[in-house]
């Protein structure tokens, strides 16, 4: 399996965040309704994808030029504090520090970096993020933004919305009644990278960025059709993930929601995370579009594995079937990309 | 159903009169307006929002189409379908199909037995164009304005509950894109006969709140030459 960067650049709000899960299943509904995407159809594509998934989807994260170099901004590993910041001997101090670094909630990881341990890596508070975003822009939009001194480097934004009474021709009461959506908006000039493991003997490079463009122009997520999740894409790159982390890592440090394999994990430290998963598309007008829940380990878990044989691929994690009363074939995104890491757990 | 083509409609909207779409915001700001477009949340620049778009082009297809009389008012959706008199008439099936298959019938329907599928248009939020924008900072011209209103009391002639709507001045630009998903043979014909008619009733009536006091007239100028001459000069009824 190769692995790739896609930079993309968000143009729109998102209703759905981009999972690599939800990823995953937007790309799959590409595959099913396009043949020629992969010269194959999704039911033969997935026919061995819980022993050797096809793709492998990580969530896409904040890439910030910071200096001359470019960096990876990544969730804050799912870690003991003490694991991943140097706490003051004083009790009193410990406390106070303690809850500035429970704030600290993005990674930062240099590209093509070697880290041997967390405790080397730069965190950041949403501000923070927002601070280092704002540096970052163009002399155009640092005039547009100059009076935005607050604020976060993703805004939840409440939309209102309204059906017309097709008779008054205005709003009213009972189905007409105003209702609020929320979507999250990315800093303005903000690009995301998102990593994909692919299986070169089923599919290129080429196509899944074909698929990715394909949902960046008809949306991602909720509210699709209506202006939500629009994306374009900037370029790829074939990426080493594992080139990126500890020369003698022991443990993965996940890139996106993942269903960990059994009796393969002696640690496990991740947030849980429950996936609420709906089927879209045709499926979201079946007798039953709500998936069974998943319980994820959310991105920025990280693994301690048994053996050392786990490093010899890019993903862990397996495939989740069973989901669907209403597409017995469903499959949801179990695995995940991992960056290798060494930690003292 | 295959999909064989994503046909994109792109170009400009420009506002023939003040434009507010509200933002709904409950709250109030000191020397604020009583009612506040909707703006981005970071540049706090105003926008069209596909919603808007989308579901003021729907709301006029189906007032033109006549199935509100068989819909009481309500969105129309699989279930009119099933209406003695809709099934009756095959113009109205006609005109409820391409509805439905161009702008999709919400999860609540009943099961998609009919085969329509997915939903083929996809209406971006719409920015401020570019150009524009580098117009109006360079002559200083404000991105909303704000008009008062008042109601007449009867009586006395005399100006009761006055109030500030914030608008998006007349001649701003806005940048717009919408795709359209080529899913099954016939599709095509939607594109032109459901979608291009749609928003040629749009530009006759009016987006936004206030439509019938003058507000939210708006022009649409496509990239395409071909699609532009063709919209001028459709008609849609």
């Amino acid at each position: 399996m190769k692995v790739y960067e896609i930079t993309v650049k968000p143009v729109s709000g998102f209703g759905t965040p981009l999972k690599g899960d939800t990823i995953f299943g937007h790309f799959c509904w590409q595959i099913a309704y396009d043949k020629a995407l992969v010269r194959s159809s999704i039911d033969a594509i997935l026919s061995s994808y819980h022993t050797m998934p096809f793709a492998v989807f990580s969530s896409a994260y904040p890439k910030l030029c910071i200096g001359t170099q470019y960096h990876y901004v990544l969730r804050t590993p799912s870690l003991p504090i003490e694991k991943i910041f140097t706490l003051p001997d004083s009790k009193c101090e410990r406390i106070r520090t303690r809850k500035a670094y429970k704030s600290k909630v993005w990674m930062v990881v240099p590209e093509g970096g070697k880290f041997s341990s967390l405790k080397e890596l730069e965190f950041l508070s949403d501000q923070e993020l927002l601070d280092r975003a704002r540096a970052n822009v163009s002399e155009e939009t640092k005039r547009h933004m100059r009076r935005r001194l607050r604020g976060n480097f993703t805004e939840d934004f409440r939309q209102f919305h309204n059906t017309i009474d097709r008779l008054t021709g205005t709003t009213g009461e009972g189905r007409f009644v105003p209702f609020m959506a929320e979507q999250r908006v990315y800093y303005p000039e903000t690009e995301l990278a998102v990593f994909v493991g692919i299986d070169e003997t089923v599919l290129s490079i080429e196509q899944v960025m074909t698929g990715l463009q394909r949902i960046g122009d008809l949306g991602f997520g909720r509210d699709a059709s209506t202006g939500c999740g629009r994306f374009e894409i900037c370029d790829e790159c074939e990426i080493n993930l594992s080139e990126m982390g500890s020369g003698a890592p022991n443990a993965c440090y996940t890139l996106g929601p993942c269903v960990p394999e059994n009796d393969t994990f002696t640690e496990m430290l991740f947030t849980p995370f429950t996936r609420f998963g709906r089927h879209g598309d045709v499926l979201a007008k079946s007798v039953n579009p709500f998936k069974n829940p998943i319980i994820m380990a959310d991105e920025g878990g990280v693994f301690k594995p048994k053996i050392r044989d786990v490093f010899k691929k890019p993903y862990i994690g397996s495939a989740v079937r069973g989901i669907s009363k209403a597409q017995s074939e469903a499959v949801s995104q179990g695995y995940s990309l991992y960056i290798p890491v060494n930690v003292e757990v | 159903m295959r999909l064989t083509k994503i046909k994109r409609l792109e170009g400009t909207i420009t506002l023939k009169s003040g434009l507010h779409i509200g933002s709904g915001n409950m709250e109030m700001h000191i020397g604020g307006t009583d009612s506040p477009v909707i703006k981005h949340p970071h540049t706090l620049e105003p926008y069209i929002p596909g919603s808007s778009l989308k579901g003021k082009v729907r709301a006029l297809l189906e007032m033109e189409s006549g199935l509100m009389l068989h819909t009481k008012g309500d969105v129309v959706s699989s279930k009119t379908l099933e209406a003695k008199e809709v099934k009756a008439n095959t113009e109205l099936t006609d005109k409820c199909e391409g509805i439905l298959k161009v702008f999709g019938s919400s999860g609540a329907d009943r099961e998609d037995e009919t085969g329509f599928g997915p939903t083929r248009v996809s209406f971006a939020d719409c920015y401020l164009d570019d150009v524009w924008k580098n117009k109006a900072r360079d002559n200083r011209w404000l991105l909303t304005e704000e008009k008062s209103e008042n109601v007449i009391n009867r009586i006395k002639g005399t100006a009761e509950h006055p109030r500030f709507i914030e608008r998006v001045p007349e001649g701003t630009v806005f940048r717009f894109l919408v795709t359209f998903k080529v899913l099954q043979d016939g599709d095509e014909a939607l594109f032109d006969g459901v979608l291009l008619k749609g928003l040629k009733l749009l530009e006759m009536d009016a987006l936004g709140g206030s439509g019938s006091r003058g507000y939210g007239r708006i022009g649409f100028e496509f990239n395409d030459g071909e699609t532009n001459a063709r919209f001028k000069t459709l008609n849609p009824f």
